[in-house]
């Protein structure tokens, strides 16, 4: 309804989007980027190409599919840009970083969580972030992605289990 | 089933997603293998981890961000259909074999509304006036050609030239499109060929069109004050841009094609590489208004370089936007040498850096001048840059004050800007309605109470410094 309006010249139509998608597609992206900064880019990025792009968008699909998938997209390439700057691991640096023990009580445990995240592979950040962060169903995160529900839970079980093994290496999971 | 297997079927009961015969074998399997509570229970422990991760908000310039991009974007399109399917729609739109009313009896579609019966019948109508013209047209076009086909109109004799001969003697070429090119080398960018093509009366007018401040700021730039522009023609003005360096003329290109809204819709990258564009000079001063050198900015990250750019739009920008001018040139004149030079001193090192950056002089040079040089060093600066970056700041100072009727001094508050008067208010602790019932004195008192705040912290900053 509402992409139809904006299409048809409706400019609050938009608007009503971006209020209720902003919160939830900014978080996802931090949680891929684990940068606020680039969280941002991200989705201001996503928005405008949604927006642009909106004569594209095919109306027997879901608009949180279709605007989820461009802001992780964004949030990928984003990440693959800045692979070489390590601008996270800067931000997220911690001179605790040897001693689990003493890396659990200096940080927050989403920081910690948050570590984790970005040592698997995007792909698996992904799933993690939609399933976990987002509060996504199976058929959802299929949606998105453009995959089959089976793939979902092989990629998510996958990720969980890398997850778990990273946050064990770093004393979490105990 | 195997530890995979067994494990998969954990996740799947926290996710609350677990048939009841997997319920079953996941319970036999825990009786069967103890070993397995433990697996669960550090399952279930990275499941508690990941739900125990709060949500990150927006901050709240995401919106504002969002909003001046959307603003700057082009407008979302319809889906544009086939030339083929436009026309087929007009012949026969929502084409189907027989009538709604066929096709609902034959069960091939919903029952027809009656009541849109009539409608569904004259738009029918209006279809078949369309087909009708369209056909009456093709014919009338097949009959012209046919007849002009069988009486061609006889050739003229070759000294009939009649009217034509005047358009033909003076018919030109026609410009091709190898005719025009723009001849790009390898490091020239589009605007720096787009100038070299902009006549002098375009580049005058674009000096016109920027503010004042930025007009002051570029002749700086090429070390012309603006007394001496308002003197200029045209063609002089046009020179000055001429004399900019390529990296210095892009600036103001984004002078004139960027404004704060599209500022604000700027990429953090796309903010870094604006301030890489500027000229090794702009940066300097740029880096100075916001304390920062040019050996630390080097070792920014873009990341860093875009947060500068941020802290210019709010800080930096603001303040010299709201610039209050609380003396004026006639005071000035009247200052002594001595006064002047202190002035200077005074002066925090970023205004001091940005006032001498205005005139060509850098901070090592300052510091081996004497007081008489300090002072001449003011008498060089445009009335603008005295204005904007030293007097603005010493109407507070004593020596000003003093020499200041009553009255004059406590104009100096009606003379601030909404913004500025409100900071100064604040630093004073009270507010706007308890200023407002003050007397000439009692704004008069205000004042040497700033001043006095500003002399101690001035007075405070060696010791500060040394701390530090």
């Amino acid at each position: 309804m509402l992409v139809a309006a904006c299409l048809a010249g409706d400019q609050t139509a938009f608007a009503q989007l971006v209020d209720a998608y902003e919160g939830k597609l900014f978080y996802a992206a931090y949680r891929i980027t684990g940068s606020a900064d680039d969280a941002m880019d991200a989705t201001q990025g996503a928005f405008v190409k949604a927006y642009e792009n909106l004569g594209a968008f095919d109306p027997s699909r879901k608009f949180f599919s279709w605007i989820y998938r461009i802001v992780l997209n964004e949030a990928l390439n984003i990440l693959s840009r800045r692979r070489h700057q390590s601008a996270l691991e800067e931000e997220m640096a911690d001179p605790a970083e040897d001693d689990p023990e003493q890396l659990c009580e200096a940080e927050e445990e989403g920081r910690c969580v948050q570590r984790a995240l970005m040592e698997l592979p995007g792909e698996q950040r992904v799933v993690l972030v939609l399933r976990h962060f987002q509060g996504l169903s199976y058929q959802e995160i299929g949606e998105v992605l453009g995959i089959g529900e089976k793939t979902v839970k092989s990629r998510l079980f996958t990720a969980r289990q890398n997850l778990r093994a990273v946050l064990t290496k770093q004393g979490l999971t105990q | 089933m195997n530890r995979e297997q067994f494990e998969a079927l954990v996740w799947e009961r926290i996710d609350g997603t677990l048939e009841e015969a997997d319920r079953a074998r996941l319970a036999a399997y825990l009786d069967a293998h103890p070993e397995a509570r433990e697996w669960q229970r550090e399952i279930e422990a990275t499941a508690r981890r990941l739900g125990a991760v709060k949500e990150v908000p927006p901050p709240e310039i995401l919106r504002a961000r969002i909003d001046a991009s959307l603003a700057a974007s082009r407008r979302p399109q319809p889906p544009r259909s086939s030339l083929l399917a436009r026309f087929r729609d007009l012949l026969v739109p929502n084409f189907t074999w027989g009538s709604p009313v066929l096709r609902a009896e034959r069960g091939l579609s919903k029952p027809v509304d009656r009541e849109n019966l009539g409608r569904y019948l004259a738009m029918n109508a209006k279809r078949s006036t369309v087909i009708t013209g369209f056909v009456v047209l093709v014919v009338v076009a097949v009959l012209v050609i046919a007849y002009y086909s069988m009486h061609r109109p006889p050739a003229p004799p070759e000294n009939a030239v009649g009217a034509t001969g005047v358009a033909q003697r003076y018919k030109a070429e026609q410009i091709k499109e190898g005719d025009v090119r723009l001849d790009l080398k390898s490091e020239e960018t589009l605007d720096d060929a787009i100038f070299a093509v902009l006549t002098e009366e375009q580049k005058a007018d674009m000096l016109d069109r920027l503010s004042a401040e930025r007009r002051i700021r570029f002749l700086a730039a090429v070390n012309i004050d603006e007394a001496r522009y308002a003197k200029m023609d045209r063609k002089q003005k046009a020179a000055l841009l001429d004399r900019l360096d390529a990296s210095g003329r892009a600036q103001y290109f984004a002078a004139f094609q960027i404004d704060e809204a599209q500022f604000q819709a700027m990429s953090m990258e796309a903010k870094a590489d604006m301030l890489d564009r500027l000229s090794a000079e702009r940066r300097i001063r740029f880096l100075a208004a916001i304390n920062i050198d040019e050996a630390r900015y080097a070792n920014l990250d873009r990341k860093q370089k875009a947060a500068l750019m941020d802290r210019l739009a709010t800080d930096g920008g603001r303040q010299a936007l709201e610039a209050v001018l609380q003396i004026d040139e006639k005071q000035y004149q009247a200052m002594t040498m001595e006064a002047k030079a202190e002035m200077l001193d005074r002066l925090s090192a970023d205004r001091r850096i940005r006032f001498l950056a205005a005139i060509n002089i850098d901070e090592a040079r300052y510091a081996k001048m004497d007081r008489k040089q300090k002072a001449a060093l003011l008498d060089r600066a445009s009335a603008d840059a005295r204005m904007a970056d030293v007097l603005s700041r010493y109407c507070f100072a004593n020596m000003a004050l003093e020499r200041m009727p009553l009255v004059q001094q406590a104009a100096v508050w009606d003379r601030m800007s909404a913004t500025g008067r409100a900071a100064e208010l604040g630093r004073l602790g009270i507010d706007e309605a308890q200023f407002q019932r003050y007397d000439a004195q009692g704004k008069a008192d205000a004042l040497r109470r700033l001043e006095t705040m500003d002399r101690r912290n001035i007075e405070d900053r060696p010791r500060r410094d040394r701390r530090e």
